[in-house]
């Protein structure tokens, strides 16, 4: 990585010096041969100050680098064309050297040949330098150096437990800094080429490799009675996509025909981590049990096994052909048609149901899934303006998600995070028992038609109505629902009285009505992807330019999704947001711009707190005979954006000047009542999540020579995040949760949302030839 | 003997009366009408250039002008200026002006968008603007040249009416803004802290989205919302042998992608995101607080780390 590294930033600054030396040279284009050159390349220097610490750079450098304190090379560009117009090869960077960096590199012979090779990267920073762990690692095997040799069971606090206790364990420096952040490098290479006027061919090739860790949990024991343990996932994966097409076009009609090939590999599809519970010992010194309690201690036989395995995200591969072709027809019609056709391809071995050597293998079916599942989409939509004024659109459209993978079955069912005793399977009765075919995996598959017919006429010059229907049909195989339809009518208006001014509207009523909910015995909740729904949609906007220099626009978003039959699960939720803007320029050197936004997200969810022993549908009709169990729970969401600024040209083509400033604070609260019987636990509100983000941009552009600018600017960036969820995080938890579950759990503590203000200078020459 | 002659004299001076009076009124009716302009026919670009000569600079800088001026392989490129802006013989012999002789000028409502459209789409309705005609942006009245400007160069590719702005610190794309002049709300989701890369130029609206129509809901680029996901998250496509119903139909069922108050672009905070759906078994109905591990860090996926899919035999609970 290193050497790749260097490498470009080699390229890179070849490339600098050449600008550098031809804008020595020159202050316009470079003519040589039958060549024109020309280029530009911006050096400069970032200093500055961050507060924050390690949380604060993980949040300020989430998705960028900004080389806070160093020298940067924002951009470069060069370019290099026939006197005679005929073709180009220009290439440009961003950031180079930087974990952010762009690369590319384009030719052309005009109107004919187009092909382009990019690099890009996009650095993901989860946390840098916070979290720890006690675990090493090797490719995805996690092993322990140590773990204390008695008693990790007790109730009490970290504090109050033996200096043998795990928790002692942790906090005496035993575990390690681990950096959580993904690097995503994307290479692509795309032609496109055009033999003939009609014809078009395009060929690209596509790679991203994803490299680094993140948090990821794993699990020992069950529900009531399990320890997480928190690994830095490793993650490596690899993709490559194809995709060659061709398209010819005649006068009144087109065709095209398309594959797209992905391929998509894990290096590491497998995690083997020790269980820190387990206190015999290590590596081979450790010992297996076939069950599991995190409220004993750690040698007894209920210490489960010495390690857990986990089966990551296998490798698979897609393929899809897709056919589309428009054709103009008679009486002013117009007809486009696409079909497709794909297949999603997985095959990769199965693990042992454990690796827990105290237990023995279930039996299984099958050994691989043979993953089969086959996408289908065929559209076609018929556009006519025959009659004056009145426009017509149907459409047809139909998606099938057709899976054939497998359907594995286990006969002895199923056993769950490597321990014994948990045998379970959908539809199976414990282990030990021949449950035929009925525990058989579920091979879900779903497809979607929807027709639409759009009827719109132009009343006046300056006043558009349009309506609207559609349905929508869907089918499901294994859900909740097979059969739902989904009927929608409503409709636009564009309303343009004066030329300065434009209204724009639109509604929709839609209700989506499932021809039957089958509900499981013991659960009358109701899915809200799949439930009975009426959904409202409203939209608006307004744009109003009273006079050339001023344009003032608004706009409004409206939904309400409600669910009249869920009487437990999601009732409603609703999102409204207002939005107004303006930009103005009363001189042509000057110019203002700013908008607001206030988005709204209510929702509630009715619930009911079962018994361990499951409610029954009677017991469970909140509230009518089970109302102490019964709780609401409410989120409501709001976020302020705001953003402003002002573009001055002080001297025309010399002097610049640019501020602007963007400003969003968001608040997210969960509040929860009820569940007050005996026994339960109470719903509480959840501590507010508040996040905030500010950023200020002050440059000025200054035109030095004919062929080297200055800029020289502050950016002020200011971020506050609470997140009581996250903020607590530290590798052990004991204290802040007393419960024994969490008391035997091994975290990563990560924090991901650091506060922090950073002010930070920008000077930078821009060379140019 | 005197009659005849008169009789004549009275003749002949009708007869030339009447063809007076009709030469009279055939002239005067050519006169009063609009006469129909003679059928405009192409003049060539040199005469544009002659009077347009800053435009055609500017507009011989981007690649359409390139192709047309000095690459031009079809009748259509051959007519350069024309090809768009239509025959100019009669804006020439009217001695120009704006807005005369019938040329399509593409200012804002000098002529119907259908109009103005009509000429890009004589060589742009193949490919990825195959579905213009179906698209909501035409049935709204949109101009190409509401988001696309032609006689400039601006962008590297597709010509759009705002430009990039990169500095070290964020990189305002030019789709975005062009994209934001209407979506407001989507603009200012991305100023969200949980965000995708799109403040940071790494990602834009048209990475997903075709503005140009598709036969897709919300005009995504691929057949379905997870396909267009799956196109960067290849490794949650599977399929796997344990499913998660809801996420193999719509990752926004749980996902918001355009910005979101919550953690990993959540729609709703966990856990009651998960517990929207799961109220079955005993521990997910019941309302954890705040400090218990139900809740903090990752709160469900804490154990059920394999949410999108497990290919584990004992991963039932997506646990494995």
């Amino acid at each position: 990585m290193k050497t790749i590294k260097r490498s470009r930033a080699i390229i890179t600054g070849l490339a600098t010096s050449v600008v550098l030396a031809f804008s020595g040279l020159a202050a316009a284009e470079v003519e040589f041969a039958d060549l024109v050159a020309s280029g530009s390349a911006e050096i400069g220097g970032v200093p500055g100050t961050r507060t924050g610490g390690n949380e604060g750079k993980s949040k300020f450098e989430e998705y960028r680098e900004t080389g806070l304190g160093g020298w940067i090379v924002p951009e470069l560009q060069l370019f290099l064309g026939g006197k005679k117009n005929d073709f180009f090869v220009s290439f440009d960077s961003t950031k180079p050297g930087f974990r952010d960096q762009n690369y590319r590199l384009r030719f052309g012979l005009y109107g004919l040949l187009d092909i382009e090779a990019e690099w890009d990267q996009i650095p993901h920073l989860f946390d840098e330098g916070i979290s720890r762990t006690p675990f090493r690692r090797d490719g995805g095997t996690f092993h322990l150096d140590g773990k204390p040799t008695t008693n990790i069971s007790t109730s009490a606090h970290c504090d109050a437990q033996p200096a043998t206790n795990f928790c002692h364990f942790l906090d005496k420096g035993n575990t390690h800094p681990v950096d959580l952040g993904l690097l995503y490098g994307i290479g692509r290479f795309k032609i496109k080429y055009t033999p003939l006027p009609g014809w078009t061919l395009n060929a690209g090739y596509w790679s991203q490799h994803v490299g680094g860790d993140r948090a990821f949990g794993t699990i020992f024991g069950t529900p009531g009675n399990f320890s997480v343990v928190e690994l830095p996932e490793p993650i490596d994966y690899q993709m490559h996509n194809v995709e060659l097409g061709g398209e010819y076009a005649a006068d009144w009609w087109s065709v095209g025909l398309r594959y797209q090939g992905s391929f998509f590999h894990n290096n590491i599809s497998t995690l083997i981590w020790d269980n820190p519970l387990n206190l015999t010992g290590v590596g081979g010194g450790c010992s297996d049990s076939a069950t599991f309690s995190n409220a004993t201690n750690g040698v007894d036989a209920n210490r489960g096994p010495c390690r857990g395995r986990l089966d990551l995200y296998p490798s698979n591969q897609a393929h899809t052909f897709t056919l589309t072709g428009a054709a103009t027809l008679p009486w002013k019609t117009r007809f486009m048609g696409t079909a497709s056709y794909g297949w999603r391809l997985q095959d990769d071995k199965f693990l042992p149901f454990t690796i827990n050597s105290a237990i023995t293998q279930p039996a299984m079916s099958a050994h691989s899934l043979d993953g089969d599942v086959r996408p289908t989409m065929i559209n076609a939509t018929v556009v006519n303006n025959a009659i004056d004024h009145l426009n017509l659109k149907a459409y047809y459209r139909y998606f099938d998600l057709d899976n054939q993978s497998r359907r594995v079955s286990f006969p002895d069912g199923i056993v769950i995070n490597d321990q014994a005793g948990t045998a379970v399977s959908p539809n199976c009765p414990p282990a030990g028992a021949s449950c035929g075919d009925a525990e058989r995996t579920n091979r879900y598959a779903y497809s979607k038609q929807n027709i639409g017919f759009d009827a719109g006429y132009d009343l006046t010059r300056w006043l558009t109505v349009k309506l609207g229907t559609g349905w929508e049909k869907m089918h499901r195989e294994f859900r909740e629902v097979r059969n739902s339809d989904e009927y929608g009518v409503g409709p636009t208006v564009d309303v343009k009285p004066l030329s300065s001014l434009l209204l724009r509207a639109s509604y929709r009523h839609s209700w989506r009505n499932p021809s039957h909910y089958n509900l499981d015995e013991e659960n009358i909740a109701k899915k809200f992807d799949e439930a009975r729904r009426n959904r409202d949609r409203a939209s608006l906007f307004a744009q109003y330019t009273p006079w050339e220099i001023l344009n003032l626009y608004a706009g409004f978003e409206f939904t309400k999704d409600d669910y009249p039959d869920s009487r437990l699960g999601t009732q409603f939720d609703f999102n409204y947001s207002p939005s107004a803007g303006f930009a103005l320029m009363p001189y042509k050197w000057l110019k203002f711009f700013g908008d607001y936004n206030w988005d709204r997200y209510d929702w509630q969810l009715d619930a009911i707190q079962r018994s361990a022993a499951l409610e029954t549908p009677d017991a469970v009709n909140c509230p009518k005979s089970g109302p102490t169990r019964c709780w609401t729970s409410r989120g409501l969401d709001r976020v302020h954006t705001l953003s402003f600024g002002s573009d001055v040209t002080l001297i025309e083509n010399v002097l610049g000047f640019r501020i602007q400033y963007g400003y969003s604070f968001g608040t997210s609260r969960v509040n929860a009542s009820g569940a007050t019987c005996g026994g339960c636990t109470r719903a509480t509100n959840y501590p507010t999540i508040n996040n905030s983000w500010q950023e200020l941009l002050a440059r000025f552009e200054y035109q030095v020579m004919k062929n080297v600018g200055l800029r020289v600017g502050y950016y002020f960036n200011r971020a506050r995040d609470n997140d009581h969820g996250v903020d607590i995080m530290k590798p052990w938890m004991g204290d802040v949760d007393p419960s024994a579950s969490v008391q035997h759990s091994v975290f990563l503590g990560d924090r991901i949302k650091g506060p922090f203000t950073a002010h930070v200078g920008f000077v930078a020459l821009k060379f140019s030839f | 003997m005197i009659q005849r002659p008169l009789k004549d004299f009275v003749f002949r001076c009708l007869v030339k009366f009447s063809a007076a009076a009709v030469f009279f009124i055939l002239t005067a009716a050519a006169w009063s009408a609009d006469a129909p302009p003679p059928e405009p026919t192409y003049v060539g670009s040199d005469v544009c250039k002659a009077c347009h000569a800053p435009q055609f600079e500017q507009f011989s800088q981007t690649q359409m002008g390139k192709i047309f001026l000095f690459n031009a392989r079809t009748l259509r490129e051959k007519q350069a200026c024309e090809s768009c802006h239509g025959p100019g013989s009669n804006h020439v012999a009217a001695g120009g002006g704006r807005g005369v002789g019938g040329l399509i000028s593409f200012r804002k409502d000098a002529e119907p968008g259908k109009v103005q459209n009509g000429a890009c789409l004589q060589c742009h309705e193949k490919g990825m603007h195959t579905y213009w005609e179906a698209s909501p942006h035409a049935s709204r009245g949109l101009t190409c040249t509401n988001c696309h400007t032609v006689m400039h160069k601006t962008t590297d590719r597709y010509q759009l009416a705002k430009v990039d702005d990169k500095t070290p610190f964020f990189w305002k794309r030019a789709d975005i803004e062009v994209c934001g002049q209407c979506h407001l709300q989507r603009k200012a989701q991305l100023m969200r802290s949980s965000h995708m890369p799109m403040r940071e130029g790494k990602i834009g609206c048209s990475d997903c989205h075709n503005p140009h129509g598709t036969p897709n809901p919300s005009q995504l680029k691929q057949a379905s919302v997870n396909e267009n996901c799956y196109t960067c998250h290849t490794e949650r496509r599977g399929p796997f042998l344990w499913e998660h119903p809801p996420v193999i139909e719509n990752c926004t069922n749980c996902h918001e992608p355009h910005g979101s108050v919550n953690d990993r672009l959540l729609k709703v905070t966990d856990p009651r995101l998960c517990t929207q759906c799961h109220q079955t078994a005993f521990h997910p109905s019941t309302p954890r607080g705040k400090n218990s591990a139900f809740f903090f860090n990752r709160s469900c996926t804490n154990c059920h780390s394999q949410v999108h899919g497990s290919n584990h035999p004992a991963g039932i609970f997506f646990q494995r």
